[in-house]
This record gives structure tokens, sequence and C-alpha cells, in this order.
């Protein structure tokens, strides 16, 4: 299965359990959302990005171009999912 | 001579060779010199003068770096501010050093006003300015200040380090001298521009006619991407964290490929190399490689260089001798200068040395850098590691005592204490928080909280709340059992 038969949504909520499992102590007040700004309130950085990429490439059978890398494109998880699916 | 003189130099004696390859754009040495002069223009209609502060607040970009020369051919001083740091922190900086204008990019115009305030010229670079009225080029003396470098502060008040021309020359031209670098050369860099690492590789490259090659801010941990950025670019000369060079052979393939023939010099400062990584470097590559040390206070006053006898230590590489001319000895406990074998505080004095941070009174007698040393049998010197409450993440400076000053700021924290546990690239910024027994603060909003006031490589990577902090028998915070706890808490996570 690759990402193009996911929808938006279920990618979305794939990202926010794995961040919330993997860099927020399971987030356990719910606070991470899809607008939560990620770098800019380091949840994630350049170094936590490369553990998130490995988890798309594994979990949702999608390889992000080196060229897609950038602040913009990994500001909250709306964006990454965008990213992901198209 | 003054440090802005060195692109002046090079535009009149290549002026077509490239000089920045940044992000937004490649510029030759007579096109950096041309842009330095029209933003000098600009700056100078805006009233900055001799002496005055001007704060770059920007990503890493050509135009950056023309904006950090525009500032020093007026005679003025700037303060570099990486693009990522918030504007709280940037309106800290402000307060501290008053300075004239602040400068910054695009992307942070919308924010310049909280960073900015108190400070009435403002000015966002990128823009279409009128051609100057220069050449501007201020005859600026040995001892002026060229720039100030912020660093984290214990009281939570960020420190200025003021650097003069004669500091950073000092320490250019030795290091350049010792690289024989060359027009051909390439340097990369790696460190963002308010990190001392990154003045070797802007002026190295200046001095010596070269060009250098920027890494964006939020690439410098992609690991292919700095794979591909060193081979790609023919980079010549890097110089990085050990950090970056470890994930570059962990996670980008660095080893996988035959070194670059063109690479010839590998230096690293800013944390302990593992030995392990050392030696994977060395059986790839026979460029030099090359251990620097020196707190920002002095720029690099050791260097050693790896050996072969370096290879077969169980430590990282000691940091060496004195360079760039200065002298650096051990004092022990008792006030005495360590012999060999002995342990004690690395003291410093020489050319490259800060005179004082902005707006303190200025250092009298040799720097006293805080660090623990052994005294080897050829007189260098090992590192042991802090005498206080600094630590290092990934090279940064990070005070403990600032984090926990922000966190404390928070409404419903009634204590917290943070720690550092890990190694390398593993190594994370724990914190401790005990809270008044009302609704504790999620691990995010946390976060949020010091991701407004400090740099973000100072926001912790774990959040713990706990009832209460524990306590020694004398009643101080035991760091030791905190230390333990978040190591143990990682090492279950990746199991």
């Amino acid at each position: 299965m690759t990402a193009a038969h996911l929808s938006e949504q279920v990618v979305k909520d794939k990202l926010i359990e794995f961040i919330r499992e993997t860099f927020l102590s399971g987030d356990p007040d719910r606070e991470l959302d899809e607008g939560t700004p990620l770098l800019e309130w380091g949840v994630i950085d350049s170094m936590r990005i490369v553990v998130l990429l490995a988890f798309i490439r594994r979990e949702l059978s999608t390889d992000i171009p080196m060229t897609q890398i950038s602040g913009a494109n990994f500001r909250n998880v709306r964006k990454i999912a965008a990213l992901v699916v198209h | 001579m003054s440090l802005h003189q060195l692109v002046l130099e090079a535009a009149a004696r290549h002026p077509e060779r490239v000089a920045v390859s940044g992000p937004d754009a490649t510029v030759t040495y007579r096109e950096l010199s041309q842009r330095a002069d029209a933003l000098a223009g600009h700056l100078a209609a805006q009233h900055v003068s001799v002496g005055d502060r001007v704060v770059v607040w920007a990503s890493k970009s050509a135009e950056c770096v023309a904006a950090m020369q525009a500032v020093l051919r007026l005679g003025a001083v700037y303060v570099p501010v990486d693009g990522s740091i918030p504007p709280a922190r940037v309106a800290a900086i402000v307060r501290d050093c008053l300075p004239a204008a602040v400068c910054t990019d695009p992307e942070n115009a919308p924010r310049l006003a909280p960073a900015a305030r108190g400070c009435p010229q403002r000015l966002v670079l990128g823009g279409d300015f009128a051609a100057p009225a220069g050449p501007f080029d201020h005859p600026s003396a040995a001892e002026d200040p060229a720039y100030i470098l912020y660093t984290s502060g214990s009281t939570g008040r960020p420190k200025g380090v003021r650097v003069t021309h004669g500091n950073a020359r000092a320490f250019v031209d030795w290091w350049v001298t010792e690289l024989a670098a060359l027009p051909e050369d390439r340097f990369a860099n790696h460190a963002p521009f308010g990190f001392d690492l990154s003045v070797l590789d802007l002026y190295g490259a200046f001095a010596a006619g070269a060009s250098v090659h920027l890494v964006p801010t939020e690439l410098s941990y992609a690991p292919e991407h700095l794979t591909r950025f060193l081979r790609e670019r023919g980079i010549s000369i890097w110089y990085s964290v050990p950090s970056a060079l470890s994930l570059m052979i962990r996670e980008g393939g660095l080893l996988d490929d035959h070194a670059p023939p063109c690479l010839r010099a590998v230096l690293f400062a800013g944390e302990p190399c593992p030995i392990p990584t050392v030696r994977e470097l060395a059986a790839w590559t026979g460029a030099r490689l090359l251990n620097l040390y020196g707190p920002t206070e002095t720029n690099v006053c050791t260097f050693h260089e790896v050996t072969t006898a370096t290879l077969e230590m169980d430590r990282p590489p000691p940091i060496g001798k004195a360079s760039s001319g200065n002298t650096v000895w051990a004092v022990t406990d008792n006030g005495q200068t360590a012999g060999v074998g002995e342990e004690g505080e690395l003291l410093v004095t020489g050319p490259t040395v800060m005179p004082g941070y902005w707006g303190r009174p200025p250092l009298t007698g040799p720097y006293r850098t805080g660090d623990l040393v052994r005294v080897l049998p050829d007189g260098s010197f090992d590192y042991l590691g802090r005498q206080d409450g600094l630590v290092k993440l990934r090279g940064h400076r990070v005070e403990l005592g600032e984090v926990e000053a922000t966190i404390a700021q928070h409404p419903e924290v009634l204590e917290v204490a943070a720690v550092v546990a890990g190694a390398g690239l593993l190594r994370h910024l724990d914190v401790f928080v005990a809270t008044r027994g009302g609704a504790a603060p999620g691990v995010l909003s946390l976060k949020r909280h010091v991701a407004e006031r400090l740099p973000r490589y100072m926001i912790p990577d774990v959040v713990h709340h706990v009832p209460a902090l524990p306590r020694t028998s004398n009643g101080k915070i035991d760091r030791t059992a905190l230390a333990a706890r978040a190591d143990s808490a990682t090492k279950e996570k990746l199991r």
C-alpha cells in the first residue's frame, strides 16, 4: 500500500500518534493538534526530522525527496500530511 | 587591520571569484562588495554610525553576509542572531546591546515589531536599495569591537561576548596560515552565524579569496543532505560540531563512497569528538583532522591535529596546545600552575581573547574558561569537563540555570531542575518539574513556554512531572539522582 491510498485524515492521525509517542512523552494532556507549530516549539528539530522521515518511509511508504525538506513543509502536521499525500 | 578589509581586498584582487554560495544566491566578491556598500549606504541614511550596534536577525544567506559586511564598513558592530531565535529572545538582546538598527529577513519581517521593541530603525533585507554613495571603508582600529556573539547566561539574561577587529583577525589570520588556505578552497559553513565556529568559515574563506558554502540551519542535521552537500559542493575545508559528522557517518552514508579527493581538512569543535568517529574519518580520508577548542570568549585557543598515536587512544582526542598566538595553562585547586599529570582549570591570555562582555566591566587578567583539563606529558591538554552548570548540547552552550529560570517563570511551576544525559548525538536535555498542585502544564505547553523565550537548542527534550524534586542530605537538589533517572528513562525507551 502506498500513501496515495491513505486519506489525508488517516495520515494526519498516524503522524499525530507517532509524534505524541516519540517526542512528547505520550502527550498525556492531548495538546498536540494538526496546527501545532512543530519546529517553532521544539517538538521536532533538524535531528528529529530524520526520525520522522524514517517513520514516514516505513509506515506510510512515502519517500520525501530531500528538496522538499524545508522549515515551511514541516511547520505542522497539516503541512507534513499534505507532503505525504501529494 | 580591520576585519572587513578581507572582502575589500579579495574583491580588488579577484572580483569574479565566488565569495558566498547561500540558499538565496551565489555571489562573487564584486557582487558581495557592491551589495555590502548598498546596504551600508542605506544604514548610514538611517544614522547608523561608528561604534553603533546593529542586530542582524536572519536565516543564513548571502544577503545576510552582505549585511554583516555593511555594518563593519560603517565602523559599527554587528550582532548576528539566527532567524530561528524567537522574538522575545531577540528583544532581550536588543535591550542588552541597545542597537541603532535591527535588520531581518522577509520571513521574520512580520515579527520584527515585538523583536525590535525600543529600536526605531528597522530594515528588511533583500529589498531594492538605491545605489550607494560609498564605497564605505571605516578604518576601525584593532581594539574596536567588530561583532557581539550572545551566549547563554546562568542568570537568565543573555551575555554578549564582545569581539574586536584585532581578536578576529589574530584568529582568522593564524588559521588561514595553518591551513595554507588558497583561492581554490571551498569552505563549508555548518554553524549558525551567531555561533563562533562560523567566523572561521566566513573570514577564513575571505582571507584566502576562497568561497564559503552555507548549510541552511534547518538542514544542519539532515544527514543525507549534509553528505550530498559536502560532495556536490566539492568542499575542501569542513568545520562543524562532531555530532554533525557522526550523523553523516551513521545516517548519511558518508563513508559509503570514497572520500572526495578535494577534501583536505576536517575540523571539529564545540564538544569532545568520540574516538570511534575520529578513527572512521581517518580510515576514510587522508584529509587533515583537527580538533579545535576554545569558548566564544577566547575564539579557538588550542588545537590538536589527529595522528596515528591519537587513533590508538581510548578517549576523545586531546584539545592540544595553544593556537592563534595565545598562552594557555592550567591552575590547580590550590592556585598553583598544574604540572604534567595534574588537573586544573584552563586559563587563556593572548590576542584572540575578548576584552569583556558587552555592558559589563572589562576583563582583567587571563580568561578563566571554567573547563577542567589534565596536563599531558608533551605539555598539551586533555579536556575533562566543566566546573559549573554549563553543558554542551551538540556544541551549543546551555546554562542549565537559564533553562530552569525560564521554566520557573511559568505560573504553575513550583520548582524545576534541568539535567542532561546521554552522549553525542543522543544527548538530551531533561527537565523535572514539580507543580503547585493545580493543573500541571502539559509537555507541549512547557516546550512552548521555553520556545517563546530561548533559542531552540535550549528547549527541553523530555519533561518529567514529579511530586517534588529529590534532595541530598544537605538540602541541595540531587542532580546525580535526576541525571540517572533521565538516563534510565531513555534507555528504557530505546530498548
